[in-house]
């Protein structure tokens, strides 16, 4: 059983973080302050791919960074495969792809493996060894003599990704891999997550296409103004547990037009005629209770249920709402 | 180690892949190879120059002297008769000075022009064991002489008949070409001289070129790469990897003077092998200066990187780099011009004790006198409008800065209780040159400046004899004054020509023997007053003159010498029977003054470069200043120098008064006079400071000394090619009393270097604590 917030628990945390928060100070005597994460607390377990979700300005670097020590936090606790957040053992086991990154233009696909190698510790010629491979992974096997200049942003995405992964690190943290890659590149990229996921690398993605952490997160945390919104699988974000009655229930019935007006509640649509005597309606803001008696109401009256389904909300749709009602409540 | 190697690898990597390096890389190859057009070519010196001369008017009493019948005879006998007439009837001692100087001009032509002659070196006809092996080699191959080679012959018969007056010529000469055309209307050089004047170029050129246009490229062209690694996006990547923040700016900082150092490295190597290779001359100063030069370049671009964090802007980083070049100039300029107009003529150069109280003599050769109230130094013994020969004072203190200390010594008479005072003769063709002249001032008198009569040429020291005499020493022997000092002779220059308006008190009259063989620079007198022996120190030889009369005259014979195996120029005190040498390399030795053993005494080193060595009147304490301002002083009795911690300030002069008592000058006329041996203060002459002195005291004085001096490291250039911790005016090293300045290593050094460590590491700190 999954709880909604914490990953399985038969998978060793990866990410911990415990209400943290960061103010950054702004202006000329640094007395405006951002408060940019507010009391923020999630985990994230060893093979998981985790996505991290949010409107432009939620936090959702600001957390990245923290973890990577880029950010010194304000409070709260913060830790990256066991060591505080910004520790140097912690960082060499991770691989990061920031967001809009920028590869020294003087540099070829072969050369900023090295550098980035390099840095990560590994020895040139280590690097050598795995940089065909790696470049052929990415789709950049021919490019690797090619000066970055000539780079399109897609494939320097695919090279920040190559330089990510080029340590064989136990965590990847990638801020928007697919940024200005193109459907097929991005589905590529899928493919070389799902394939780290299977060896057992665990991935937090940042990312503002939520079709893309639909399609390859275990896990989504959804942030808005430095405060964590929600937390869990992606299917119970969607459902978004406890709140049903904001979900539509759509029923087709067969029988005559009078006694299908008569069951249903005074909240349901028009139905509408599919089949001779079959109808269609849609039931907004059913709980359980509303469901279970419609049921009993449609067989009572002689009906016959043709079908029953609950409408599943897309991630994008489960977002929007999240965070519309988020602001209006702030 | 590995990560931060990689980024210095990669700034090497970035600096390859620029192509201004690369612009900058051909323009160097094109620099290098119009250099390689220069070359030398053998050559032998046989022409005859003015500077070939040591003492023109030695050589002229000796061409009209000599027998007939000997080789200096022979060649006056050459000489036109026109010009044979003039020498007969020169009479240096009243002959007007632009007489002298055509007279001059006109023995130097005809003697170049005898040299061109092809019997000009059998008719001199110099005996074989007066020539050189050269001049023996060449005269053996008779008619065999090529033109060249009897020129070269000729010109080594010159220098052998005239040991004394003209100097020996080097037998290995260089004349300097470009791409085959002779240069310099085919003149010729010795391997030092070219040397010199090589090195002095390359000075030049290393200041101009490298570190000042040099490092303007190298700073605009490295701003934008701190800058860089510090944008969003390159940063975070960086600061993700398992990496120190401060190592990695470190080694960003350091791998970014890789462009510099491809430049500086690809012209200064490449110069040092042409100019090794074409002209013979390795300048290993010029390979040293690779290093300082980035050190400098290194100073600036700290400024550049920090800026480039605080700002991620090149623009903004270029600005504060001449902000803080500008800062420095302001504050440099601003020290060099109050020490200039201040300090420096505010400066105790001497210090005289009588017994009236000590004299203080600044470096412009102004005398002052210590007035209790209002407890100031008055300027007494000054010039009057006659001695001062008509001479504005603007030039001459314009000229006093150039020849430096204008006295060649200015004691105190105590028989005559007056002040005896040679001013330093000024040989240059200048305004207001003119020989030593000597004054006398006495205390009862307020020092009034008396007398004037003309000293010898170019004297070295003044000594006062137990006697009372006056004693100038000079190259050519020892000189005593003859009459009255206190009589005036005054002299008035119009339109360029001396008119003498008075007649001269007396006159110096040698008391060497003439036959005596002219005593050779370094050279530095003294006399021990308990024996009258005069003591002189000439090119590492001790002579002992001892007094004596002849014919109602004072005579000085030559005694006792010794070799002291040295080249170095000394200084040389004596009293009590002892007498101090302190060598210019810091060697201090003590002998016997009447015998010249040495006394068995261990003599602590000393600093080098002595300015002043004086001697307590009996003997007992010497003390020694050097021009970078350091003291040593020595209790001859127990053989230890004496802690001098209690004197404070920068010592420019001591003295000792009657009573064994230290008398120490400071800067802004401070004299302070301290008993001995226990150092214990005695009084103060320390006069209020006029408000630039407390400007410069405690303004300018303290923030030059804690700010970074990075033109300062132009001084350490020099120095690398100098090879010498002081630099004269009067280009004269071995004049230990003429000005010298310091050539300070170490301070430009420290204090840049500690700039440096400050900024990188305020740099570290920031980078450390700030979120990217």
């Amino acid at each position: 059983m999954i709880s909604p917030d914490k990953p399985d628990a038969t998978h060793e945390t990866v990410i911990r973080v415990t209400n943290l928060s960061k103010t950054y100070h702004d202006g000329l005597f640094r007395k405006r302050k951002i408060e940019a994460l507010k009391g923020v607390s999630l985990e994230v377990g060893q093979g998981e791919i985790f996505g991290l979700l949010g409107p432009n300005g939620a936090g959702k670097t600001t957390l990245i960074k923290v973890l990577l020590g880029i950010v010194h936090k304000t409070s709260g606790e913060a830790t990256l495969l066991g060591q505080p957040a910004g520790r140097r053992a912690g960082r060499q086991r991770v691989g990061y792809l920031p967001e809009g990154h920028r590869i020294p233009r003087h540099l070829n696909g072969n050369s900023t493996l090295e550098f980035y190698g390099s840095l990560s510790g590994l020895s040139v010629a280590e690097i050598r060894r795995r940089r065909g491979e790696l470049l052929e992974t990415v789709g950049l096997a021919d490019w690797g003599r090619t000066n970055v200049t000539k780079y399109s942003k897609g494939m320097l995405q695919r090279l920040g990704l190559a330089q990510a992964m080029l340590h064989k690190p136990d965590v990847l943290v990638l801020d928007e891999p697919t940024d200005g890659v193109d459907p097929v590149g991005r589905t590529e990229i899928r493919e070389v997550l799902n394939q780290l996921k299977s060896e057992g690398k665990t991935i937090f993605l940042n990312s503002h296409l939520l079709q893309e952490i639909e399609l390859v997160c275990d896990r989504v945390a959804i942030l808005y103004e430095g405060e964590v919104l929600k937390v869990g699988p992606v299917a119970e974000v969607t459902n978004l547990a406890g709140d049903t009655e904001t979900l539509e229930v759509t029923l087709e019935v067969e029988g005559d037009a009078e006694t299908v007006a008569g069951v249903l509640p005074e909240e349901a649509g028009t139905p509408l005629r599919i089949g001779e005597t079959r109808w269609r309606v849609t039931v907004p803001g059913l709980s359980q209770e509303g469901i279970d008696s419609l049921v009993d109401a449609v067989r009572g009256q002689g009906l016959s249920l043709v079908s029953i389904s609950r409408e599943r909300l897309t991630l994008e749709e489960a977002f929007l709402r999240l965070v519309r009602a988020a602001g209006d409540k702030s | 180690m590995r990560a931060y190697l990689a980024v210095v690898k990669d700034s090497f990597r970035e600096a390859f892949a620029s192509k201004i390096l690369w612009v900058l890389i051909i323009l160097i190859t094109l620099f290098l190879l119009l250099l390689a057009g220069f070359s030398v070519n053998p050559a032998l010196r046989t022409s005859f120059e003015n500077r070939d001369v040591i003492d023109m008017e030695a050589l002229a009493t000796r061409l009209r002297d000599a027998d007939a019948d000997s080789p200096p005879g022979r060649i006056r006998e050459r000489l036109g008769s026109e010009l044979k007439t003039e020498l007969s009837g020169f009479q240096p001692e009243t002959a007007e000075r632009r007489a002298k100087f055509e007279l001059f001009g006109k023995i130097q032509d005809e003697l170049d022009d005898e040299l061109e002659e092809p019997d000009f070196a059998s008719e001199i006809n110099v005996a074989d064991d007066q020539l050189t092996e050269e001049a023996l080699g060449l005269a053996g191959q008779g008619d065999q002489l090529k033109g060249q080679q009897q020129l070269r012959l000729n010109r080594l018969v010159l220098e052998a008949a005239l040991p004394d007056d003209i100097r020996p010529s080097p037998s290995e000469v260089v004349s300097l070409s470009y791409m085959g055309f002779a240069l310099f209307a085919n003149e010729n050089f010795s391997h030092d001289e070219l040397e010199l004047g090589i090195n002095g170029l390359l000075q030049a050129f290393i200041f101009l070129f490298v570190s000042v246009i040099g490092t303007l490229i190298a700073i605009v062209v490295t701003a934008p790469i701190v800058p860089r690694m510090f944008e969003g996006g390159a940063i975070d990547l960086l600061l993700s990897k398992p990496v120190s923040r401060s190592l990695l700016f470190l080694s960003k900082f350091f791998g970014g003077c890789a462009f510099t150092l491809v430049n500086a490295a690809v012209l200064i190597v490449g110069m040092w092998l042409i100019i090794g290779l074409r002209l013979g001359i390795w300048s290993n100063g010029l390979l040293l200066s690779i290093p300082i030069y980035l050190f400098l370049f290194v100073l600036y671009y700290s400024v550049s990187a920090a800026t480039g964090v605080l700002y991620r802007g090149p623009i903004i980083s270029v600005v504060m780099v001449f902000v803080f070049w500008f800062l420095c100039f302001v504050v440099g300029t601003a020290k060099d011009l109050i020490e200039g107009l201040e300090v420096r003529p505010s400066t105790v150069y001497s210090i005289i004790a009588t017994d009236e109280g000590p004299l203080a003599v600044n470096m412009m050769g102004q005398v002052h006198t210590w007035s209790e109230s209002p407890g100031s130094w008055e300027p007494v013994f000054s010039e009057t409008e006659e001695q001062r020969q008509g001479m504005p004072g603007f030039a001459r203190v314009g000229l006093r800065m150039q020849a430096g200390f204008p006295f060649v010594g200015a004691q105190y008479d105590q028989q005559n209780k007056r002040l005896v005072v040679l001013t330093r003769n000024i040989a240059f063709p200048m305004p207001g040159n003119g020989p030593s002249r000597l004054f006398v001032g006495q205390g009862d008198d307020d020092w009034a400046r008396r007398g004037g009569t003309s000293g010898s040429a170019a004297p070295r020291a003044l000594l006062l004899s137990p006697q009372g005499n006056i004693l100038a020493v000079a190259a050519t022997g020892i000189q005593v004054f003859v009459g009255d000092p206190e009589r005036t002779a005054t002299s008035r220059k119009w339109m360029g020509l001396d008119f003498t308006l008075g007649q001269a008190g007396g006159q110096f009259v040698e008391a060497t023997p003439a036959e005596m063989t002219r005593w050779q620079s370094p050279l530095d007198a003294t006399i021990d007053s308990t024996t009258g022996n005069v003591i002189v120190f000439s090119a590492g030889e001790l002579i002992v003159l001892k007094p004596g009369t002849a014919d109602g005259k004072t005579t000085y014979t030559p005694g006792p010498t010794r070799d002291l195996e040295t080249e170095e120029a000394a200084l040389i005190t004596a009293a009590g029977g002892r007498l101090l040498v302190a060598l210019a390399d810091g060697d201090y030795r003590l002998f016997d003054s009447a015998t010249l053993e040495p006394t068995g005494t261990k003599m602590p080193r000393g600093p080098k470069k002595p300015r002043q060595a004086v001697a307590s009147p009996d003997g007992r304490f010497l003390a020694v200043v050097s021009h970078t301002s350091e003291a040593w002083l020595i209790d001859t009795t127990s053989g230890q120098a004496l802690d001098d911690s209690a004197i404070s300030g920068d010592i420019h002069a001591m003295a000792f008064d009657g009573q064994n008592q230290l008398l120490v000058g400071d800067v802004f006329m401070r004299v302070t006079s301290y008993s001995l041996p226990d150092f214990k203060h005695v009084k103060s002459y320390d006069p209020a400071l006029s408000t630039l002195q407390a400007v410069y005291r405690y303004g300018v004085s303290p923030i030059y000394t804690v700010f970074p001096k990075p033109g300062e490291l132009n001084v350490v250039i020099a120095q690398l090619f100098e090879d010498s911790d002081t630099v004269t005016v009067s280009g004269n090293d071995e004049d230990l009393q003429a000005d010298q300045f310091e050539l300070d290593i170490q301070t430009p050094l420290i204090s840049n270097g500690a700039f440096l460590l400050v900024m990188l590491a305020l740099t570290c700190f920031y980078i450390s604590r700030k979120d990217f």
